[in-house]
C-alpha cells in the first residue's frame, strides 16, 4: 500500500521524538525475576503462537531482517544484543513497554509473556534456563471443594472452600468470580482471599443481564501456586435481570423488509397507483366507446 | 440434510438417500470416513456425499474431497434469520491502533477481496488543524436506522434481528443506491469479475460470508456473521495484534477483546472512556462505538495529514 | 395566408407523412450509429461496470446524470399541453404534438438509461417481484411507467380526428400506414357524441398528467435527497428539479420547432410569433429556476458547514468551477437577459440560445450528481488514484450517446409517420378566427 509506505517514511522521519538511544534500564529488583514455569516444547509452541499474533508485526521473524521500519528499530529477538537480556529484563520490558513498544501488562497474562520468552530463547543456543523457586505459600495443594451461597438481591455471593480430604476450611485461597458471556468469561469482582473459615464474599453486580429467564452461568476460579487458575465452581445462578427481548425488526420502519413497511406508505403508494391507472383504464374505455359510436354511426 | 438441491447444477437432482451410518460413527477412529450406503451416479462425473465421524458432510467429486457446507438456499434461509436474542456491537479503541492493517488483510482474504476493496479500512484522521491525528479503523457501522437498507429496491440488503446489515448477492440488482446513501462509505461494488472468480464459481453462495463475490453486485462488511454463528469473533477482531477491537453481545452487556480475549462490561467500557459513535448527528444509530484516541500507545507521526492519499 | 382553405391546410400538414429517401437515409445513419454504440454496451455486459469511470466512491456518474436529464426533458409535455393548454393559451396549438413526442421519447428511453446503469440488468424483474414500498427506486419505476403511458395517450388521443383526415385524404400511402391510421382513428366520424367523449378524455388526461409529471421528477430528485450526503441532503430538491426540468424541456422544444419547421417547410404554421412566445416562456421558467438556484447555493454558501463547503468550493472555485459557471451563466443568466430583447426571440438566435440552454441543462445534472460523491463525509484513502475522481470513459460516452440516438429515432419516426401539426385544431382555430372577424 502506498499510504502505509508514506506513513512508514513519515514515521521514520518524525519518530525521533522518542528519547531514542538511551539505554533501557531495568530496576535491579526486577532483573533477577525468574520464570515460574519450566520452559518446554509446549511453552515454546504457545509462545510462538502468541509471538506471531502480538509481536511479529513489529519485531518480524527472529533471525530475518523483516522488522518494522521504525525509529528506533525494533530489536530482532535472535540478535546477540537482545539475547543478552536476562529473563527478568525481558519480562519487565514486555510488561512495561517504552515509546513505540507498547505495554503488554494488560494485554497478556504473565504466563503468556513467559511463553513468549521461552520461545525467543530458542534462538540462543547457549541459553540455559534458571527456574525460579516455586512459591507455594499462597497456593493450595490437593483437591478442593467449594460451596456456593448467593443472594443476588443483596448483590452478594458467598463461597466456602474446603479441602476435600479432611473437610478443613482453606484460609487465604485466592478466588475470582466470572460470568459467562458470548465470547468469554467476564470478571465480576476483584480477586479475593478466603478468611479463616474458608469463606469469601464477592460483590455481584445487580445489573448484569442473564438469559431470558435471568439465569447466569458463573464460575469461580482459584489461583494455583504457579499463577494458573483452576475452576472450582461452574454453575447456573438465578438473577432478576433478564436479557432484553426487544426485536429491532418488530417495528414498521423505512429500513425494514417490505412486509414491515409503514402502513401509511403502503396505502399511499397503492392508492396513488390505483388512482392513476384507474384513470388510464377509464380513458381507454372512453376510447373504446368512441370507436363503438363511430362504427354505429357509419352503419 | 436429505433432499439437497445444488443450485449451480439445477438440472441434476440428487438425493442423499441414506446417512444410516451415523450411529456407528462415534465408536470409530476420528480420521476414518464412513461411506454412505447409497449414492447416485451423476452424468458428468461421480459425486458422492459422505458423513465424517465429526458429523460433517463432505462431498466427493471427481476424486476431489471438499467439505459440503450446504446449498445456497440453505445459507440464504438461515442467513436472513439472524441469531435469536443476540445484539452484536463492536468497540474500537483508537488509542491502540497503529495501522498494522492485519484486520484488513484477514478480512480481505476471508471475503475474497482485492487489495483495493475494503470491508474495513483504516483511515488517517485529523478532525481539525490543531487537534491530534489518529488512525481510525472503519468497518460498516451496522446502523440501527440504516439509510442503505431503506433505499434498497429489492430487499437485497437487509437488517437482521441480531444487528448486522447483510447483503444478498443472489438478489442485488446492482443499482448502487445503497452506496450513494451510506454516509460512512462502507460499501463497495464488484466492478469487474471478483478475485479468483473461476476458482469459486461453483461454490454455494454463503450469504453470511458474501462469498463467492459476484460481478455487478454490492459487497460490504458483515460483522463476520458466519463466524458469529459459531461463537467466534469476527476476522478483523481476532486478527488485530494491538488489542484495538472489542466485540460482543449488547444484550450480554459484555464485549471481548479480540487480541487479549479479555471480557469487559460494555457499559463500563463505554462510560469510563467517553465512547462515541461516528456522525451521531445523522441519526443512523451505528452499532460501532469508538473510544477516543487519548493516551495513544503509538504516537502518530508529526506530519500534516493532508497527504496525497487523503481526499477529504 | 390566414385565408387558406381547409383543404389547403390538410394538404400542407399531411405533406410530410410519406416516408421518403431522406428519411430512410437519416434512419440508416441513426441505426448504424446506434449499433456501433451498442457494442459498447455489449462490452459493459460482458466485462462489468468497471468499463466505466465509476468506482466505489463515485458510483453514480454519467448514466444517472443522463437519466435525470431525460426525465427532466420529458416534463415538457405536461407544461405545454396541460398547464398552458388548460389556461387557454391558443398559440401552443402547433407545438403540442411535438412536445408530446419529445415527452414520450425521453420518458421511454429514461427507463432504458437506468437499466444501463445496473450491475445486474438481467435481474430487472426483481424490482417487481421483491419491490420494496420504502425505496424511491420502486416509486420511480412506477411513476416513469405511468408517465410513459399517459404521454403516449396524450400523443394519440388528440390525434384521433387527424388520423381520420389522414386516412381519408392520403389514399396514396402504403398499406401498413393506412391500416395504422384506420386502427388508431377509432372509427372517427366527427359526430357530436364522439366529439364530447374525445373532449372529455383529453381533459381528464390533461389533468391527470400534472400530478404524475410532478411526481416523476420529484421522485427522481428524492433519489438524491433521501440520502444523508452533504450536497444532496436538501429540502428543495423536488421543486428545484421540476423547475429545472421546464427549462430543459422548453429548450428541447425550441430546437425541435426550428428543425421541423425547416425540414417540413412549416413556416405558415410555426411562425415567428410562436418563437417569440416560447422565447418568453423560456425567460419565465428560467427565472423561476434561477430563483431555486439562488436558494440552493446561497443558503449553504452563506453558512458554509464543514462538508457542504467542500463541495461548494469545488463548484465555485475548485475543479468544477468552469463547468459550474458555464452552466449558470451561459445556460441560465445570459439567456434570460438576451431573451428580454425582441430581436433574440427570432428563430435563429433563439435556436442558438436553446442549444446553449440544452447543453447547460445536461451539464447541470452532471454537476448535481458527481461532485457530491467526490467528497464523502470520511476521507477516501488507501485506494488507487482513479478512485478519487470521476472521468467518464469512451464506453460510457458511447452508451450515453446511444440513448440520445434512441430518442432521435423515436422522435423522427413519430414525427414522420404521423401528422406533426394538429390538423383539426388548426382548422377549428382558423374558422373561429374568421368568424370572430366577421362579427
Amino acid at each position: 500500500m502506498k499510504s502505509s509506505f508514506i506513513l512508514i517514511v513519515v514515521i521514520s522521519l518524525f519518530g525521533t521524538f522518542v528519547k531514542a538511544q538511551t539505554p533501557w534500564v531495568v530496576p535491579d529488583d526486577k532483573k533477577g525475576l525468574l520464570a515460574p514455569i519450566k520452559f518446554s516444547d509446549d511453552t515454546r509452541k504457545l509462545g510462538l503462537e502468541i509471538y506471531n499474533k502480538t509481536c511479529v508485526s513489529c519485531h518480524g521473524h527472529p533471525g530475518q531482517p523483516d522488522q518494522a521500519k521504525l525509529v528506533p528499530p525494533p530489536a530482532d529477538p535472535a540478535s546477540k544484543v537482545y539475547q543478552q537480556n536476562l529473563d527478568g529484563e525481558l519480562f519487565y520490558k514486555i510488561t512495561e513497554g517504552r515509546g513505540l513498544m507498547p505495554s503488554f501488562k494488560k494485554m497478556l497474562k504473565s504466563e503468556e509473556i513467559w511463553n513468549i520468552i521461552s520461545y525467543v530463547r530458542t534462538f540462543n543456543k547457549e541459553y540455559v534456563q534458571k527456574v525460579g523457586a516455586s512459591d507455594s505459600s499462597s497456593g493450595v495443594k490437593g483437591k478442593v471443594t467449594a460451596k456456593l451461597n448467593y443472594t443476588v438481591k443483596n448483590n452478594k455471593i458467598e463461597v466456602k472452600v474446603i479441602q476435600q480430604i479432611n473437610k478443613m476450611p482453606i484460609n487465604g485461597a485466592k478466588l475470582s468470580l466470572y460470568a459467562k458471556r458470548n465470547f468469554g468469561w467476564l470478571p465480576l469482582d476483584e480477586i479475593r482471599s478466603s478468611n479463616s473459615l474458608g469463606i469469601i464474599t464477592f460483590n455481584y453486580p445487580n445489573d448484569l443481564p442473564g438469559d431470558k429467564d435471568g439465569n447466569v452461568n458463573v464460575k469461580i476460579n482459584m489461583a494455583n501456586a504457579d499463577g494458573t487458575e483452576q475452576t472450582i465452581i461452574d454453575t447456573i445462578i438465578k438473577t432478576e435481570v433478564k436479557r432484553s427481548q426487544y426485536n429491532l425488526l418488530d417495528n414498521r420502519t423505512m429500513w425494514n423488509v417490505r412486509s414491515m413497511a409503514p402502513i401509511w406508505l403502503v396505502l399511499s403508494y397503492c392508492g396513488a397507483v390505483l388512482a392513476a391507472w384507474g384513470v388510464i383504464f377509464y380513458i381507454i374505455w372512453i376510447l373504446l366507446r368512441i370507436r363503438k359510436s363511430g362504427s354505429e354511426t357509419s352503419n | 440434510m436429505e433432499d439437497n438441491k445444488d443450485p449451480k447444477e439445477n438440472k441434476r437432482r440428487e438425493f442423499l438417500k441414506t446417512l444410516g451410518i451415523i450411529g456407528a460413527a462415534g465408536a470409530s477412529g476420528a480420521m476414518a470416513l464412513y461411506f454412505g450406503q447409497q449414492f447416485e451416479k451423476i452424468k458428468a462425473g461421480k459425486k458422492v456425499r459422505l458423513l465424517t465421524v465429526d458429523n460433517k458432510v463432505v462431498e466427493f467429486e471427481n476424486g476431489e474431497l471438499k467439505e459440503f457446507k450446504g446449498t445456497t438456499e440453505d445459507f440464504i434461509a438461515r442467513g436472513r434469520e439472524g441469531l435469536p436474542g443476540k445484539s452484536w456491537v463492536m468497540v474500537i479503541d483508537l488509542a491502540k491502533c497503529r495501522n498494522a492493517r492485519k484486520c484488513i488483510s484477514a478480512c480481505q482474504s476471508a471475503h475474497h477481496l482485492r487489495p483495493e476493496q475494503y470491508h474495513i479500512n483504516t483511515l488517517q484522521m485529523q478532525d481539525s488543524e490543531l487537534t491530534s491525528p489518529y488512525f481510525m479503523p472503519k468497518p460498516c457501522q451496522h446502523c440501527d436506522n440504516p439509510p442503505c437498507v431503506s433505499v434498497c429496491p429489492v430487499d437485497a440488503t437487509f437488517k437482521r434481528t441480531d444487528g448486522p446489515v447483510l447483503i444478498d448477492n443472489e438478489r442485488c440488482i446492482g443499482c448502487r443506491f445503497c452506496i450513494a446513501a451510506c454516509p460512512y462509505s462502507a460499501r463497495i461494488f464488484n466492478w469487474f469479475d471478483p478475485k479468483d472468480a473461476e476458482k469459486f464459481a461453483n461454490d454455494p453462495y454463503d450469504i453470511e460470508l458474501n462469498v463467492p463475490q459476484k460481478r455487478g453486485t454490492v459487497s460490504k462488511c458483515l460483522f463476520s456473521a458466519d463466524r458469529l454463528r459459531n461463537d467466534e469473533l469476527p476476522y478483523c477482531v481476532s486478527n488485530c495484534p494491538n488489542g484495538v477491537y472489542y466485540f460482543g453481545d449488547k444484550n450480554d452487556d459484555a464485549v471481548t477483546n479480540g487480541t487479549t480475549k479479555e471480557t469487559v462490561r460494555l457499559s463500563t467500557l463505554l462510560k469510563d472512556n467517553a465512547a462515541y459513535r461516528l456522525m451521531e448527528e445523522l441519526g443512523q444509530e451505528p452499532r460501532v462505538y469508538y473510544l477516543p484516541p487519548k493516551d495513544r500507545l503509538f504516537p502518530f507521526p508529526e506530519q500534516e495529514n493532508k497527504n496525497e492519499d487523503n481526499h477529504v | 395566408m390566414d385565408e387558406k382553405t381547409k383543404s389547403g391546410i390538410i394538404h400542407d400538414l399531411l405533406k410530410s407523412v410519406k416516408l421518403n429517401n431522406g428519411f430512410y437515409l437519416w434512419m440508416a445513419f441513426l441505426s448504424v450509429s446506434l449499433v456501433f454504440c451498442l457494442t459498447a454496451y455489449y462490452q459493459q455486459l460482458t466485462t462489468g461496470l468497471g468499463v466505466t469511470g465509476l468506482r466505489d466512491y463515485i458510483s453514480w456518474g454519467m448514466y444517472i446524470s443522463n437519466f435525470v436529464f431525460f426525465v427532466a426533458s420529458s416534463l415538457i409535455g405536461m407544461l405545454i399541453s396541460s398547464v398552458l393548454g388548460l389556461t387557454g393559451q391558443k398559440w401552443i396549438t402547433p407545438i403540442t404534438r411535438m412536445a408530446e413526442i419529445i415527452a414520450f421519447a425521453f420518458a421511454a428511453v429514461a427507463g432504458l438509461v437506468i437499466v444501463s446503469d445496473m450491475g445486474r440488468p438481467e435481474r430487472l424483474l426483481n424490482v417487481f417481484i421483491h419491490g420494496r414500498f420504502q425505496s424511491p427506486i420502486l416509486w420511480d419505476v412506477t411513476v416513469v411507467t405511468t408517465y410513459v403511458m399517459i404521454s403516449l395517450l396524450l400523443f394519440i388521443v388528440p390525434m384521433v380526428p387527424d388520423l381520420a383526415i389522414a386516412y381519408n385524404n392520403r389514399t396514396d400511402l402504403p398499406k401498413w400506414q393506412r391500416l395504422l391510421y384506420k386502427l388508431l382513428s377509432l372509427n372517427w366520424v366527427g359526430s357530436k357524441e364522439q366529439k364530447d367523449l374525445l373532449h372529455k378524455a383529453i381533459r381528464i388526461l390533461l389533468i391527470l398528467v400534472i400530478p404524475v409529471a410532478l411526481a416523476i421528477h420529484t421522485v427522481t430528485s428524492w433519489l438524491f435527497a433521501v440520502t444523508p450526503r452533504a450536497g444532496w441532503n436538501s429540502t428543495i430538491f423536488g421543486p428545484y428539479f421540476v423547475t429545472g426540468a421546464f427549462v430543459t424541456g422548453v429548450a428541447s422544444v425550441i430546437i425541435a420547432m426550428y428543425v421541423f419547421r425547416k425540414i417540413y417547410h412549416l413556416q405558415d404554421y410555426i411562425k415567428e410569433i410562436h418563437f417569440d412566445k416560447i422565447g418568453k416562456l423560456l425567460v419565465l421558467v428560467s427565472l423561476v429556476y434561477l430563483y431555486f438556484n439562488i436558494n440552493e447555493f446561497l443558503v449553504p454558501g452563506y453558512k458554509m458547514p464543514k462538508h457542504e463547503s467542500i463541495t461548494l468550493h469545488s463548484l465555485f472555485n475548485g475543479g468544477h468551477a468552469i463547468m459550474f459557471w458555464f452552466v449558470q451563466l451561459a445556460g441560465l443568466v445570459i439567456p434570460i437577459f438576451l431573451l428580454l430583447l425582441k430581436k433574440f426571440r427570432k428563430p435563429t438566435p433563439l435556436l442558438i440560445i436553446g442549444i446553449f440552454v440544452f447543453i447547460g441543462a445536461w451539464l447541470k445534472r452532471y454537476l448535481i450528481v458527481v461532485p457530491t460523491q467526490e467528497h464523502p463525509f470520511l476521507p477516501i484513502q488507501n485506494v488507487p488514484q482513479s478512485y478519487t475522481f470521476y472521468q467518464p470513459t469512451f464506453t460510457e460516452i458511447c452508451i450515453t450517446l446511444a440513448s440520445f440516438i434512441l430518442v432521435l429515432i423515436i422522435v423522427s419516426v413519430l414525427a414522420k409517420v404521423f401528422p406533426l401539426i394538429p390538423i383539426q385544431e388548426t382548422i377549428d382555430e382558423r374558422n373561429n378566427k374568421t368568424e370572430s372577424h366577421e362579427e
